[in-house]
């Protein structure tokens, strides 16, 4: 054993390769397999759905059927807070699930493999669904709700992947944190998410918000990755407010690119490193394979 | 010197933060178990047990002390530790319902870096070790207790681990079942005389027949360490053996015997049931300096005309050390505490 010893290597970049890939498999098991697949498709599509309709129908009413412009701004909002609400509440939902529900978390954090891929992995499904319900969300409001799709794929692809990559790293703070907390967490991150999907100009232009929010709406990924989306879709941005020009008219779509890659490059560090810590404080604390079923 | 030993552990204490006031759940812990042994800590719920193996196994830290499993630290090492070790718990119900038994094992294959076709094939493998080849393609949620927990012992083999925890393993299993794992875990151990076994248990049979050696712990301190066999002459260094006559010996009765030299007592055994009015058959607890005075006391029996109907040696159980060491039994106290 003491010979051995000295070649037994730590975590390598393929211990973690090999298990996000297996680790989507089971996200996948996980997201897919509760019910038949055609249950799961219509589940799959009607969820988006009916929020976006939700939105659109109000808005329809307090506005009399004007504003297209604020109407596709609410659409294509609408539509990628899908990724927000499905990764982060994935990624909390498959650390409480693991820990509490499987009781498998303690066997994959004593494998050599770390848990940050592993729940990565889990976290893919649940960025596919959200896409698939993006694209639904705007194909509806394509085709039934007049939204003028002026694609940019050159902006789209690499806004997408970033803010996505964004949305993870947000995502993977959640659930470091919500390690941190008893079974009925899996509500937190739908709260944060709530959170930002007001200060973010998901629904409504960041300029409405009080000047003291600005800073944190800013501060956020999500604020540019829905400014760049929204042109590399529909052509324009968040539309001003009373005649004014918007806040982010200012800048060029090089610009908002830009603050989303330096935004997603701070949070990402950012999310890595509290989540390390949150992992030790589960050591010290023994929250690894606690259980708090109520 | 450390690095020569399966798990190394010096003053490891570990104390829960609760209320009204903090929870020592490991009060200073030192233990060495060497390459190759099956080890086990046998005490009653809350001894300490568990919160042991968690820190051995990198999911808990210590709140003092050392530990090193091959040579390396539980507390920095982890990566290495992870490569080396394997752990099985008892008494619950884990597993990913929706996968099939042989998929959720071949994801653990695939967690610990085996390449595809080789996991599949360790997966068959143990798959037909641990009797569940009819089950290999049900879903897990569908297992049974006894065939989840078999699961569960698969996947704990699966990296071929250099130190393997075994926390309660047979915990809420039948009888069939506790006595197949048993038999497995005892089959794993044959297979490579290297492999290291960490036990804990509060079945006394159990831990006599996997451990070597075994560790007495309650309240967060082992009390008392050693063979099955030395744990016994703790509490009981003479011989005693019970001895069955077909009635007292005519010459000086039970004093005939106890005057020997070498016989410290002699005395009507407690579970005499002998009916004194039907027959003169007599039981005998003889307490001896050391087995060799026992040729004197059958030759002493037979030559004052008794004849000897049984002999039987007296051996304490673990249960009685525990019960010398602790001042109570192991069902005196079956609180949950925080382990």
């Amino acid at each position: 054993m003491t010979e051995g010893a000295a070649q037994v290597p730590g975590i390598t970049l393929a211990d973690s390769w090999r298990s996000f890939r297996t680790a989507i498999g089971l996200g996948w098991a996980i997201e897919a397999n509760w019910s038949d697949p055609f249950l799961f498709a219509i589940y799959t599509m009607a969820k988006p759905l009916a929020a976006a309709m939700i939105l659109v129908v109000m808005f329809q009413v307090i506005t009399g059927g004007q504003g297209t412009e604020f109407l596709q701004f609410l659409i294509v909002g609408s539509a990628l807070w899908n990724v927000v609400f499905g990764v982060m509440g994935g990624l909390v939902q498959s650390i409480l699930e693991d820990r509490e529900r499987y009781k498998m978390m303690k066997y994959v954090v004593v494998t050599p493999s770390s848990l940050f891929p592993f729940l990565l992995g889990r976290s893919v499904a649940r960025v596919l669904t959200s896409l698939v319900a993006v694209v639904l969300t705007l194909a509806v409001g394509v085709v039934f709700l007049g939204v003028d799709l002026q694609l940019n794929l050159l902006l789209l692809v690499p806004a997408t992947l970033i803010g996505v990559t964004a949305v993870v790293a947000l995502g993977v703070f959640m659930a470091g944190w919500c390690l941190q907390l008893r079974q009925e967490a899996w509500s937190y991150p739908e709260a944060i998410a709530g959170a930002l999907y007001l200060i973010s100009g998901a629904i409504f232009p960041v300029d409405i918000l009080p000047a003291f929010l600005h800073p944190v709406a800013l501060a956020s990924p999500t604020t540019w990755w829905l400014e760049a989306s929204r042109r590399a879709l529909v052509g324009h941005g968040a539309p001003g407010i009373d005649g004014q020009p918007g806040l982010f008219e200012v800048f060029s779509d090089g610009q908002i690119m830009l603050f989303l890659v330096i935004s997603t490059a701070i949070a990402i560090p950012l999310a890595l490193a509290a989540f390390r810590w949150f992992m030790r404080r589960a050591r010290e604390a023994g929250l690894l394979d606690m259980t708090t079923g109520s | 010197m450390s690095d020569e030993l399966a798990i190394h552990a010096r003053g490891v204490t570990r104390i829960y933060k609760a209320k009204p006031s903090p929870v020592t759940a490991l009060g200073g812990v030192d233990l060495d178990v060497q390459p190759g042994e099956y080890f086990g800590l046998l005490g009653p719920n809350g001894a300490g047990k568990t919160t042991l193996i968690k820190i051995l196994t990198t999911l808990l830290l210590p709140t003092s002390g050392t530990a090193k499993i091959a040579g390396f630290d539980v507390v920095n090492e982890t990566a290495k530790i992870r490569r080396v070790i394997n752990m099985v718990a008892g008494g619950e119900q884990s597993g990913y319902g929706l996968l099939t038994l042989r998929e959720q094992l071949w994801m653990f294959s695939q967690f610990y870096g085996l390449p595809n076709r080789d996991g599949w094939r360790r997966v068959d493998e143990l798959i037909e070790i641990t009797g569940l080849t009819e089950q290999r393609d049900q879903k897990v949620r569908t297992l049974s207790t006894g065939q989840r927990q078999k699961l569960n012992f698969a996947r704990g083999l699966l990296n071929d681990p250099w130190v393997l925890f075994l926390d309660e393993p047979t915990l809420g299993l039948d009888v069939a079942a506790a006595r197949d794992l048993r038999e497995h875990t005892l089959a794993w151990k044959a297979a490579a005389p290297g492999r290291t076994l960490l036990l804990t248990t509060h079945y006394m049979v159990e831990a006599e027949q996997l451990c070597d050696r075994i560790a007495i712990v309650d309240r967060g301190k082992i009390l008392a360490l050693g063979t099955p066999e030395e744990l016994r002459r703790r509490v009981q260094a003479e011989s005693i053996f019970r001895l069955e006559l077909d009635h007292l010996p005519h010459d000086g009765g039970i004093a005939a015997i106890s005057d020997l030299p070498g016989v410290l007592s002699a005395v009507p055994a407690d579970d005499d049931t002998s009916d004194g009015a039907a027959s003169d058959r007599v039981a005998l607890k003889v307490a001896l300096a050391d087995d060799s005075a026992l040729t004197s006391v059958v030759t002493a029996v037979a030559e004052r005309g008794s004849q000897l109907i049984g002999l039987a040696k007296s051996e304490p159980s673990l249960e009685d050390v525990f019960v010398e060491l602790v001042g109570r039994g192991f069902g005196d106290e079956e609180e949950e505490a925080v382990s």
